[in-house]
């Protein structure tokens, strides 16, 4: 009980960063802007994780997918870590 | 008629004559089939996240452009049959798109320095920041950002505790 209590204290707010700055695009062309939804290994960061608002999680995935085809991003790993 | 981008990748070491052979062809495609270019950018020579064909490097083209579908049917043709081609895609940017206005746009864009853009973004950011939001969200955004260094600051010890 005690714990579920300190949970609910040190929860955390997420916020979406693409609401939060509309100046921020998704968009295939900029990797590196994709770069941070997605871990070391190449895998795109959940929005549980993330915090990103399902609009944008879902826009963000398909970007994250279109740059891999073009391989700005990889499928997967990073060969030189 | 509709707006799409194909990036186009090149082997890094195809020649330049052979490049813009490909790429003139291309555009006369386009055209042929009742589209119109509106630009083509080319990135140049970049890493590839991961290797494609054992290459590690490709010459990256992305190509603007208006038109049906016939048109990125035989444009995709040519594409596939070039073996100096590592990877093409092309994506759909917009429907019921109107060429001659993008290049206007384009070609104002292009002779308004970069320099004149960040000013009236950053007025226009300031403004929807007061109006776009309604006034209760603008009173709770910094609640969560407060709470959350608060929250940060005490993770430690209760993580310590469990």
């Amino acid at each position: 009980m005690a714990v579920m209590n300190k949970r609910r204290f040190f929860h955390r707010r997420k916020v979406c960063r693409f609401c939060a700055d509309s100046k921020l695009r998704i968009d295939y062309k900029e990797p590196n802007t994709l770069k941070y939804f997605i871990t070391e290994r190449g895998k795109i960061i959940p929005r549980r994780i993330s915090g990103t608002c399902a609009r944008h999680q879902r826009h963000l995935a398909l970007e994250i997918k279109r740059a891999r085809k073009i391989a700005l991003l990889p499928y997967v790993g990073n060969y030189e870590q | 008629m509709n707006r799409y981008e194909t990036f186009i990748i090149f082997e890094a070491d195809i020649a330049e004559e052979d490049r813009k052979a490909l790429l003139d062809r291309v555009e006369s495609l386009v055209s042929d089939n009742g589209g119109t270019t509106i630009l083509f950018d080319e990135w140049g020579t970049r890493k590839l996240a991961y290797p494609i064909r054992k290459k590690n490097q490709g010459y990256y083209v992305r190509m603007d452009y208006c038109g049906r579908g016939t048109a990125i049917e035989a444009v995709e043709r040519i594409l596939r049959q070039d073996t100096r081609i590592l990877r093409f895609m092309t994506v759909r940017m917009a429907t019921d798109a109107d060429p001659e206005a993008l290049k206007a746009e384009l070609t104002s864009s292009a002779q308004e320095p970069a320099a004149e853009e960040p000013a009236p973004a950053s007025t226009e950011d300031g403004a929807g920041d007061i109006s776009g939001e309604a006034p209760g969200e603008t009173v709770e955004a910094p609640a969560p950002d407060d709470a959350a260094e608060n929250e940060t600051a005490e993770e430690p010890q209760s993580a310590g505790k469990e």
